[in-house]
């Protein structure tokens, strides 16, 4: 699947995860509940 | 066979043992392992110091760049802003070879302004919560019985005040929750990033309603996906799922490959521990017997415990094992056969992959 392909709308979380580049795509925030609950 | 050695990029340092919340679901207290009940109260000033020491010689030994520290509990807040801020000074100080990030997973009850005030500027705080009051009040609850709902909310404001330490809110997920009103009600408070967890459980004890959590979050992602509020988080299963089916190599350990980076858990009193939630296994599944007191990461390292197990023969051959990755590996568990089973959760993972990329494929008009 390409993200260039998929339409969404500008603004949506989907949108920010879809026309991520990569190399920005992550963050240290999303290993911060690894371990957790 | 070459034996795997774990590569820690993270410490979690439980730095209380004891929780001012009975949350029935909690694999630190209500899960079948009681050993936190021979813990210190509170992490111990040389069990600090050795994990300082020990994380700068691995440090410098790997030439990591960066490293994380998770304060964690129990519930880290009873340590108090002096304890707290005593360990995060002892690591900065001591570990000088690599960018240091500080983080903390908190129940936010004693989360006021002073409090908040009180504590490290480093220190990226994330909260416990599972949606609205109802959701609260079915786990979440203090001591005496009553919901800590009305307090967490309390400390989330606090948070929003504050959005550069704010790490995220996560919420643990019960079927008797309307998923849509779950949303919202996490979304309220504004996290930049939401964890939306299966309950954990095994093979051998399996939740009710199997089956349904996948059409629970897929629900959740329907509402997600089209929602335009600025305030809309990133949830990380969804993050997850829809970078891998991009093809872009993300891993977090719920879905995906297991990551590279691992977390080493150091209780109070010292001893190194395996994954956390390995406590619904069994009473002491986590242990390992090594100290942090008597030896280095490297050391540690090398138990085999800290490299997940290989997922199983039917997950290696099912379609979507290049996204899902065998999922969580304590859900794998069962006495019979250890580890080598798909995860107690299979049928609702392979509902919501389904899902997402359906969706996905609507979009590109595919």
């Amino acid at each position: 699947m390409n993200a260039d392909q998929i339409e969404t709308t500008p603004g949506t979380p989907l949108d920010r995860i879809v026309n991520t580049p990569r190399n920005e795509e992550e963050t240290p925030l999303l290993s911060l509940f690894n371990s957790s609950i | 066979m070459p034996v795997k050695v774990a590569s820690f990029t993270e410490l979690l340092l439980k730095i209380a043992s004891r929780c001012d919340l009975a949350c029935d679901y909690c694999y630190m207290y209500e899960l079948g392992d009681d050993t936190w009940k021979k813990q210190p109260r509170f992490m111990e000033t040389p069990v600090i110091q050795a994990a300082a020491e020990k994380t700068a010689s691995y440090v410098r030994e790997l030439g990591l760049p960066r490293f994380r520290v998770l304060l964690h509990g129990g519930e880290p807040l009873l340590a108090g802003p002096g304890r707290i801020n005593n360990i995060i000074g002892v690591f900065k100080e001591t570990v000088t070879g690599a960018d240091l990030s500080f983080g903390m997973q908190t129940n936010a009850v004693r989360l006021t302004q002073d409090m908040f005030d009180g504590l490290p500027p480093e220190l990226s705080i994330g909260v416990s919560l599972d949606g609205d009051e109802y959701a609260t009040a079915r786990h979440r609850l203090r001591l005496s019985g009553m919901s800590s709902h009305s307090d967490v909310l309390w400390g989330l404001s606090v948070l929003r005040r504050h959005p550069e330490r704010y790490g995220g809110v996560l919420a643990v997920i019960d079927l008797r929750n309307d998923p849509k009103g779950t949303y919202e009600a996490l979304r309220e408070q504004e996290p930049p990033m939401c964890d939306l967890l299966f309950p954990l459980a095994t093979r051998d004890n399996p939740p009710s309603g199997l089956g349904e959590y996948g059409r629970w979050l897929a629900e959740v992602f329907d509402v997600w996906h089209a929602d335009t509020d600025p305030r809309a988080p990133i949830i990380r299963q969804f993050h997850l799922i829809i970078s891998r089916l991009l093809g872009r190599d993300m891993r977090a350990g719920f879905i995906g490959p297991d990551p590279e980076e691992r977390s080493l858990v150091i209780q109070p009193d010292g001893s190194a521990e395996l994954l956390d939630a390995l406590r619904v296994t069994g009473n002491g599944a986590s242990a390992t017997g090594l100290s942090i007191l008597t030896s280095g990461l490297g050391e540690i390292a090398r138990y085999p415990g800290y490299t997940p197990p290989d997922p199983c023969e039917t997950c290696r051959e099912c379609p979507v094992f290049d996204v899902c990755g065998g999922g969580y590996y304590p859900h794998r568990f069962s006495q019979a056969d250890g580890y080598d089973n798909p995860s107690v959760y299979c049928e609702d993972l392979l509902f919501l992959i389904g899902h997402i990329r359906g969706k996905l494929e609507s979009l590109s008009g595919g």
